[in-house]
Formats: C-alpha cells, structure tokens, sequence
C-alpha cells in the first residue's frame, strides 16, 4: 500500500472519528442554533434596526447578509466552533502520550499535521455546509432580495475563514503543551485577527486595518454585490494567509524532540 | 482544611500560564476596543452613549456588551477547569485524592483557590483595562468603569460554577472547556439577539446578561440573585456530585 493511500485512509478515519465525537454533536448544534435563531428574530426586527444597520452595509437586499455572515456567523466560527475542532489536535495527543504511538505509523511529521488540519477542516464543512444550504429555502421565503450566488459565495469564503482559524490553531496547539492553554491562546489570537474587521465601519483607518486580516475578504459579500471574479481572488487571499501558519507549523513540529 | 495546600493552589494558579494570558488578553482587548473608540466618529460615540445611559462612556459599553459577554467568558471557563479537569489531565486525581482527607475537603480547597484567584485577576485585569481606556480614549470614569466590573462578577462566578459543575462527568479538559463554553456563548447570543427584536429588557434568568442590564440601568437585584442562586446550586451539586462518583 503506498503511503499516498494510507495518508487518505488516516484523513478518513480521523474525520469520522472527530465527526461522531462530542465536538462533531457541538458544532452541528452552535450551527443550527444560529440558523434558528436569527431565522426567529429576523421577522421580528424593527424598522430602527434596519436604519441602525446602513452604517455596516447601505445596500437594502445585502443587510441579511451581513446579519447572519459577517455579524454571527464568522464571529463564532472564528471564536468557537472552528477553535473548538482544533485547538488540541496536537496539545491533546501530547498529554495524552498517543504522540509516538501516532509517529511510530509509515507517516512523516508533516503528514500527521496535514491529517489533523484537513480532517478538522472537512468535518466542519460536513456540518457547516449542508446546514447553510437547508438554511437557504427558509431564509428565501423571509429575504425576498437574497441571491444564490451571494449567499452561498459567501458561505465558501467563511468555510475558507474557518479553514484559516484552523492553521492558526494547529501552529497554536503545537507551540502550547496543555489543552486549555491552547484554547484560550487560539481564542486570544482570534479575536485580535477578528477585531479589525468586526470594528471596521467606525474609521477608515480601522477599514485598512481590517485588509490586513482574512475576515475582511471573508466577508466582502456581505456588503458589496457578488461576482464571481472578485469571489475568486478572495478565496485565494482567504486560503494564502493560511499559508504562512502551515508553514510555520511544519518547521515547528519538525523541529520537536520527542 | 489544610490552610498550606489552599495556598499552595492559590500560588500555582497565580504564577501559571493561564493567569498570564487571561490578563494579557484583557489589556490586549481593551487596547483594541480604546482605539477603536478614539477612531469612531462622534456620531457613532453619541448614538452609543444614548443607548447605554448608566455607562462610564463608549468603551465600557463596547467593553461589556462585545468582549466581556463575548470573549472573556473563555477566561472564567477555564478557572472552572482547573479544580478537576487540570487534576484528570495529568492523571493526579487518584494520587491526589488518596490523600488523608475527605473529597468534599479536596473539592472545596481547589473550588476556593480557583474562585479567589478568579476574582483576583478579573478584578486586577479590570483596573489594567480601565486604565488603557482612560488613557487611550481619555475622559472615562475610571471609579464607575471598575463598580461596573465588580457588579459583573456573579456572572462570571455563574461561568465559572457551570464550568466546574460540567467538569464532574466531562472529567478532562477539552469537552468541559469547550461544552460550557458553548454554553455560555450561547447564553450570549441568544439575549444579543432577542434585544434586537425591539425589546431591550434581556431576562434576568439570563446570567450572560447582567453587564447589559448595568449599562441600560435596569434593575439588576433579581438578576443577580438568580445568577449567585444558579453559582451555588453549579458548585454545591458539582462538589456532591465529586465526592459520590466512582473514581
């Protein structure tokens, strides 16, 4: 068996395990419960708060949008349920001394740390993908102005957002020894990235600010009109600021003395 | 109970890393938040100002209502976590409860000893974020800032309880850390949401929405009783709950 196929098979199994684990559950019930509740509150909303929200997006048919996507949805995928999948991927085999008995496989360093990213990365698409598009016929029938191609393009690129969060968490959790510290070190890092962006709208220093910080090109949609070249170029942007923190975590864990 | 040891857990928990970044996140933050104010145009400050009234100014208002509610509960989950979960993590719980005194002992020096330094380094932190904010954004009643902070802390205490409370059966860190975070979180949300709906009185059964009934001026005396009652009945049940399980 070549080690292409047993890196594939190892992706596979951690995925089903992560999936069908506690944390699996937790995801897909943060991501229904904010599916729910602003699907309860978005009839409901006062014509105040439409007027309040022109500051954040001055086109009518996109405060949806920003409601849900740039509002809620990247602020908790990148403050919980993405950190939440992560955060001891590492730390947590460490302590727990599974460590060599994982390295002891026919894998290199660098292919346990991908099977880690990438199975954490496809069990939130598992849960989060399918969710938003059920999401997508009920908020229909409530937004008559949203578009498919602005809902979904934006729920990639914050599928994208979330896969950043996780190579920032993966390089966090090889760098830390504990599991909580990794959590609440990747929550910290988080919220510094995420801050720009959430605050963007008061200045226009904090507006360059934000250019700085995935989240921005994250969730452009959410207040600019789709197009699929524009949505293109981002995507790359969202998945090149993930680039650096792989990296990094490659030469880190390369580098440990077990 | 042994007066050293509670000390001993006391000092471990000051001088650990988690206490580091807990304070160091806050004057992060509050930084942040500060040039986030001093950026905003006046408009903004002035429609914010009007929609917390019993507010020290605009920073405490961004303070409480999208960091403290938001991102600073992971700071008092995980002091919940250290009395149980720090314990089964490094697999010490049998050697330490082993030891020549009752579990209810064990579990309330370690309950103490958490919760002391809690509010040490809440407090602490506090008095470093108002005076960032003071600072940076200048003209901020640092005194009402700080009251306002003590006045929170039956909500953090409520985070904290549920915390050590979930830790009894979750046992380790990871799925108590991230279960009461979620919580919590949720906890959160679900009042920022409902608020939106026009109706800007929160539940008091709500704890998460304590720091927003101190910003609106509403009367906060049910809603602290329910969040104190809510802490007790979290540690009383954990700590029995602790002393009858099977090791």
């Amino acid at each position: 068996m070549s080690n292409e196929i047993r890196m594939r098979d190892l992706v596979w199994q951690s995925t089903i395990r992560l999936l069908f684990s506690f944390r699996g559950l937790l995801a897909l019930l943060f991501s229904i419960f904010m599916l729910v509740m602003v699907a309860y509150i978005y009839d409901k909303l006062p014509p105040a708060f439409f007027e309040l929200i022109t500051i954040f997006t001055s086109d009518p048919s996109l405060q949806f949008q920003w409601l849900f996507f740039d509002n809620f949805m990247s602020k908790l995928i990148t403050l919980f349920v993405a950190p939440m999948l992560i955060f001891d991927a590492i730390s947590g085999d460490r302590a727990s001394e599974r460590f060599g008995i994982m390295l002891a496989r026919p894998i290199t360093r660098t292919q346990y740390l991908l099977m880690k990213l990438f199975s954490a990365s496809l069990v939130f698409g598992i849960v989060f993908l399918p969710i938003v598009a059920l999401g997508y016929p009920v908020f229909m029938s409530i937004v008559h102005t949203l578009t498919l191609e602005g809902y979904f393009g934006t729920a990639v690129l914050v599928y994208l957002l979330a896969f950043f969060t996780m190579s920032v968490g993966i390089l966090v959790s090889t760098l830390t020894k504990k599991a909580v510290v990794s959590f609440i070190a990747m929550f910290g890092v988080m919220a510094v990235f995420m801050m720009p962006n959430a605050t963007k709208y008061t200045s226009d220093a904090l507006n360059s600010l934000s250019m700085a910080t995935p989240h921005y090109y994250a969730t452009y949609f959410s207040s600019h009109a789709f197009d699929a070249a524009t949505f293109a170029v981002y995507a790359v942007v969202v998945v090149l600021f993930s680039i650096p923190f792989i990296v990094a975590t490659i030469w880190r864990f390369g580098k440990e003395d077990l | 109970m042994n007066g050293t040891l509670w000390v001993d857990d006391i000092k471990s928990l000051l001088v650990s890393r988690r206490t580091a970044y807990s304070i160091a996140i806050m004057a992060v933050l509050a930084t942040i938040v500060a040039v986030v104010v001093a950026f905003s145009p006046e408009g903004l400050k002035e429609a914010l100002r009007a929609a917390a009234p019993a507010s020290s100014g605009v920073f405490e208002y961004l303070w409480i209502e999208d960091v403290l509610d938001k991102l600073l509960i992971i700071t008092f989950v995980s002091f919940g976590a250290f009395a149980i979960c720090d314990l089964e993590d490094d697999r010490m719980m049998e050697l330490v409860v082993s030891r020549p005194h009752s579990r209810f002992e064990f579990i309330s020096r370690r309950v103490i000893a958490s919760m002391t330094v809690l509010i040490i380094v809440f407090v602490g932190g506090s008095a470093i974020v108002s005076v960032i904010g003071s600072a940076i954004v200048g003209g901020m009643d640092a005194g009402l800032f700080l009251l306002h902070q003590i006045l929170v802390l039956p909500m953090c205490l409520f985070v904290f309880s549920l915390t050590l409370f979930l830790s009894v059966p979750l046992r380790t860190t990871a799925p108590t850390v991230v279960t009461s975070f979620a919580i919590a979180l949720a906890l959160s949300f679900a009042y920022s949401l409902l608020i939106m709906t026009g109706d800007p009185t929160p539940s008091p059964l709500n704890p998460l929405a304590l720091g927003y009934r101190i910003l609106l001026d509403l009367p906060i005396d049910a809603a602290t009783s329910i969040a104190l009652a809510f802490s007790g009945i979290f540690l009383i049940a954990g700590a029995v709950w602790f002393t009858r399980r099977d090791l």
